[in-house]
């Protein structure tokens, strides 16, 4: 039968419905796709667009043999999420299978060692996001991970964390500084090198499912970490170790309330070994405050005799006397400015390398007077101590490190000058006085200290350097060469500080024995006592500074306390470096009384 | 003479096919390959299993589609009451135990070792020759109720055994296909006033119970009802149906993480996409399992398609479907006999009727009823009845004059 018209009318009917139809669903598509875009675009990105970081390892710290001082290790933070166990348990139990919760805790309690009671208190919280453990080793949490996913158990997750280990525990502490919780460094290298050690976290932005997995499709946008880089230190940590252990050993014979060593090469300014006590262990987490405080760049202390070695070699310098120029030294009682100062012992004439030798205060004032107060004050600010001994640019700035307190010379008294010249109304942090010692030695060069030789980055190539940088002249090449003849003499038999000599080696120093300023007054209990020194004479390689604060026991001076620490680590250093022997030996050198302390074989 | 006879068929053949058909379906082809791919796609270089079963399905059908566009539709329609006793057969089997239950529902006849197949798409099928033939023959006397009922029963009864399996959107399909073609056939206006009363009624029945299930859901949420309390649907719908209903009308009393999440998902993934898309298997929301990949591949294709090549691909895509039915109509209107104009409208409206509600569902403005995109979704026996179907226009269209 032929369709009729009503049959195409119908066709008609119905192919238009049809075209309605398409255009309903281009309309619903343009609203959709055009119009409301930008909102459900946006749902999709806050639905599973995800930045996550992809963590820098922070750079180790190395001494100059590169030997690993500090160091970081990939560790892992492990986090439950007892909602996930919880929903689980419910699905189980409408499936009635047994639940699983007491399965986790007991499993978890094994693997972190931690209490299972404590476990189950985490898993009756309401929150997503609750921390087991900080610091799990990675080796732990994969184990836990896989046990967990053997036991179909869900929840449990491992975030990335990194932690510092310092191999040698206490060793040049206060040096390396230490990480607090957050993942800064707090105090010395960890502080001021911040920035190079902690390197540039990485980051890649991720697409993840429904159940927050990352879609491995999708991974575009990369940006790796770049890891720390190392810092490579002037340190020695054999010679750090030799200081740090006859340090030890002379704090538990004279108990100070605080002791200072510190070991530099006088040419460069390069700090070899840095240690004070008491000190503290940076992988511990928690740390007596008062032991954080490196006490060689913090502290300031009146350096007592030690600083007449500016006074006298000032006024070579100025010509204003020779070493062989006698001092008439008022046999130990000299009254000038209405005050008395006083010998140790009193003494008649003195050369001015005498003066040194047996540390006459009353020949060094009275040198100092010869010179008169704008000289001796404009020398102090020469050598420095009225500075940061490491400078205050930013970046060389050393944590903690602070000003030395010389006072205006207008605020001098008559008497100022006589004390001054002795190392009293002065007072300079250790690192400030090894400095000035080294100034001398190397030949009048007054350096910059440096304790960071390069930082390199992580594919080994150099991005910073450190040179030697000498800050000034402060004395002559004369000068200095006549004030070390004068200070070998203070090693001499004669000299006060006997026990410094090292056998084979011409060691030139100078002790130095401040009273303390007890509530205001300077008494004859407690003292500080410190020897500088510095050899082979003629060619300085090492400055040793030791200085104990308030040592106990009958003879407290610094010949008697500091200078036997000197000798010890002189010594073992000396060997260490293989220094030649410049003389035979002087038959005048009493080494054999001083017992060398136990060489734990350390020596190379 | 016998050799110069088939020449001149084979030249009118070649001239007169209509391509523009077959270049439709070799598209869809193509899209359906890229977007069951990107919808299954997990990473690596592995073609997914989808992807290989819808290309055997679709060497299938190309040669179903030959074959039928060359045999003449008359005699294909004498015989389709064969398929239809066949079919009926297939869904009594798939509703005992030979069936087979996948996502709760019966639907799927498994021949182990061959395939999987769902005979309520051939249903769809059998129900349009069959009512085309029985149309046909009777044109001219369709105003006699007891024809009328007789081809209802021909509709009704698959109808209501697709219907147990459950599979509402298919029932629907064979259900709006008889008064589809009751309406072509010619039948008074009258009875479709009384129709559209019906229909009328029936939809302020359903809005009255949505209502009604909408209030239930309220009180649900606020505590105010004893536990376990059921809500009673004298209309006899199921709590899921009601759920897909209301998930259109009230979405703020529904679920966003369960009931709600695949009407939102659909949204977002299409929405999302914008004018030009993500960009081929850069769809978020597909790949990133929130669109779940159960239904990625076949109910909502169109979702993954829209996100991936935004408001452009989709003019394609729809483009590629006018050509069929603006093709099918054209076909419609041209053909040579009654028999030959209902089975190409019939066709038509079969294509039309899927893509409308499945894109409809995925753009939200349909309830979702598992209704599959012709020839983009995966599964592969309506992958089969597509081409079959198109199969039957392309005859209708060659054999329009009397050889």
């Amino acid at each position: 039968m032929i369709p009729t018209k009503t049959h195409r009318i119908r066709i008609t009917i119905l192919a238009s419905l049809l075209l309605l139809g398409l255009v309903a669903l281009g309309f619903r598509l343009y609203t959709l796709q055009v119009v409301r875009h930008a909102a459900l675009a946006s749902t999709v990105n806050k639905m599973h667009g995800r930045v996550e970081k992809l963590p820098a390892l922070r750079g180790p710290i190395l001494d100059c043999n590169e030997n690993v001082m500090a160091r970081s290790v990939v560790v892992r933070t492990v986090v439950l999420d007892p909602q996930t166990v919880r929903e689980d348990d419910a699905r189980r139990a409408k499936a009635g299978q047994p639940l699983r919760a007491a399965d986790m805790a007991r499993i978890l309690g094994d693997e972190l060692a931690m209490p299972v009671e404590e476990i189950r208190q985490k898993l009756d919280l309401t929150t997503r996001y609750v921390i087991l453990k900080h610091k799990v080793p990675e080796e732990t949490a994969r184990e836990l991970l896989e046990t967990l996913k053997r036991e179909h158990l869900r929840g449990v997750k491992c975030d990335d964390d990194q932690m510092r280990v310092y191999p040698n525990g206490a060793l040049m502490s206060h040096v390396l500084g230490y990480m607090n919780s957050d993942q800064s460094g707090m105090d010395g290298v960890e502080k001021l090198m911040h920035v190079d050690l902690k390197g540039q976290d990485g980051w890649r932005r991720i697409e993840c499912d429904r159940l927050g997995k990352e879609i491995v499709v999708f991974r575009n946008e990369d940006f790796p970490a770049r890891n720390g880089c190392s810092v490579v230190l002037t340190l020695d940590q054999a010679i750090q170790s030799i200081a740090e252990q006859e340090l030890d050993v002379a704090v538990q014979k004279y108990m100070p309330e605080d002791a200072v060593v510190i070991v530099m090469r006088p040419a460069t300014g390069e700090v070899l070994a840095m240690a004070s006590r008491p000190t503290f262990d940076p992988n511990a987490g928690e740390k007596a405050i008062d032991s954080l405080r490196n006490r060689a760049v913090s502290d300031l202390n009146e350096p007592g005799s030690t600083f007449k070695i500016v006074t006298i070699a000032t006024a070579l310098d100025n010509r204003i006397v020779t070493l062989n120029d006698t001092i008439w030294c008022e046999n130990g009682k000299f009254l000038y400015g209405g005050r008395y100062l006083t010998d140790h012992e009193p003494f008649g004439s003195l050369t001015v390398a005498q003066v040194l030798e047996k540390s006459s205060n009353v020949g060094a004032a009275k040198v100092a007077l010869m010179m008169g107060n704008a000289k001796m004050h404009r020398a102090m600010l020469n050598f420095g101590f009225d500075e940061r001994a490491f400078g205050d640019q930013p970046g060389e700035r050393w944590p903690g490190d602070v000003r030395g307190i010389v006072h205006l010379l207008k605020s001098w008294v008559p008497v100022s000058i006589t004390r001054v010249a002795m190392g009293h109304e002065v007072a300079v942090t250790p690192i400030a006085m090894a400095n000035a010692m080294c100034a001398l030695a190397n030949g009048g060069n007054l350096m910059r200290p440096m304790m960071i030789k390069r930082v390199v980055d992580q594919n080994g190539s150099v991005i910073r350097e450190f040179f030697p940088k000498v800050r000034r002249r402060v004395v002559d090449q004369q000068a200095a060469h006549e004030i070390t003849e004068a200070l070998e003499m203070v090693v001499s038999k004669d000299g006060t500080a006997a026990k410094a000599a090292i056998s084979g080696l011409r060691v030139a120093g100078k002790t130095g024995t401040a009273q303390k300023l007890v509530n205001g007054q300077y008494g004859h209990d407690e003292y500080v006592s410190s020897f500088i020194g510095y050899f082979p004479a003629d060619a300085p390689e090492l400055c040793i500074y030791v200085m104990f604060d308030n040592p106990k026991g009958k003879d407290r001076y610094g010949g008697a306390v500091a200078a036997p620490v000197f000798h010890n680590i002189g010594v073992r250093v000396a060997s260490y470096m293989n220094l030649k022997l410049s003389r035979p030996e002087p038959s005048r050198v009493s080494a054999s009384i001083i017992p060398a302390s136990n060489h734990p074989g350390v020596m190379r | 003479m016998n050799q110069n006879k088939l020449q001149v068929f084979a030249r009118e053949l070649v001239s007169d096919f209509r391509w523009s058909h077959l270049f439709a379906i070799f598209g869809l082809m193509v899209l359906s390959t890229l977007f069951i791919y990107s919808a299954t796609y997990k990473g690596g270089t592995r073609i997914p299993e989808a992807v290989s079963k819808q290309w055997l399905w679709f060497s299938v059908g190309l040669a179903g589609y030959v074959m039928v566009s060359m045999i003449d539709y008359h005699w294909l329609c004498r015989k389709s009451w064969l398929a239809y006793a066949g079919v009926l057969l297939l869904l009594v089997a798939v509703l005992s135990r030979f069936g087979t239950e996948k996502y709760g529902a019966k639907r799927w006849l498994d021949i182990p070792h061959v395939a999987s197949i769902q005979p309520s798409e051939f249903a769809k099928l059998s129900v349009l020759m069959l009512l085309c033939y029985y149309f046909s023959r009777c044109m001219g006397v369709l105003n006699d109720w007891r024809r009328i009922g007789f081809a209802m029963a021909l509709a009704f009864v698959p109808a209501a055994l697709i219907h147990k399996e459950p599979d509402l959107g298919t029932a629907l399909v064979v259900v709006a296909m008889f008064f589809v073609l009751l309406f072509l056939s010619g039948a008074t206006m009258r009875l479709f006033a009384w129709l559209g009363l019906l229909a009328v009624i029936g939809a302020g029945l359903l809005a009255y119970e949505t209502n009604a299930y909408k209030e239930f859901r309220i009180q649900q949420a606020d505590g105010t009802l004893e536990a376990g309390a059921k809500f009673k649907s004298w209309l006899h719908m199921k709590p899921f149906q009601m759920n897909r209903i209301l998930v259109l009308v009230a979405p703020e009393v529904m679920d966003p993480l369960g009931e709600r999440w695949n009407h939102d998902q659909s949204l977002i993934a299409i929405g999302s996409g914008g004018l030009s898309g993500k960009g081929w298997r850069k769809g978020e929301v597909t790949h990133g399992g929130y669109l779940p990949s159960t239904v990625a591949l076949n109910d909502f294709i169109f979702a993954v398609y829209a996100e991936e090549t935004g408001f452009w691909g989709c003019t394609v895509l729809v483009l590629l479907y006018s050509i069929i039915l603006l093709g099918g109509v054209k076909i419609a209107m041209k053909a040579r006999d009654q028999l030959g104009m209902l089975l190409a409208a019939g066709v038509t409206f079969l294509i039309f009727f899927h893509v409308f509600v499945n894109i409809g569902m995925a753009l939200g403005i349909l309830p979702i009823v598992g209704v599959p995109l012709p020839l983009m979704s995966s599964g592969g026996s309506f992958v089969l009845v597509c081409m079959i179907s198109l199969g039957l226009l392309q005859s209708v269209w060659l054999h329009r004059k009397p050889y």
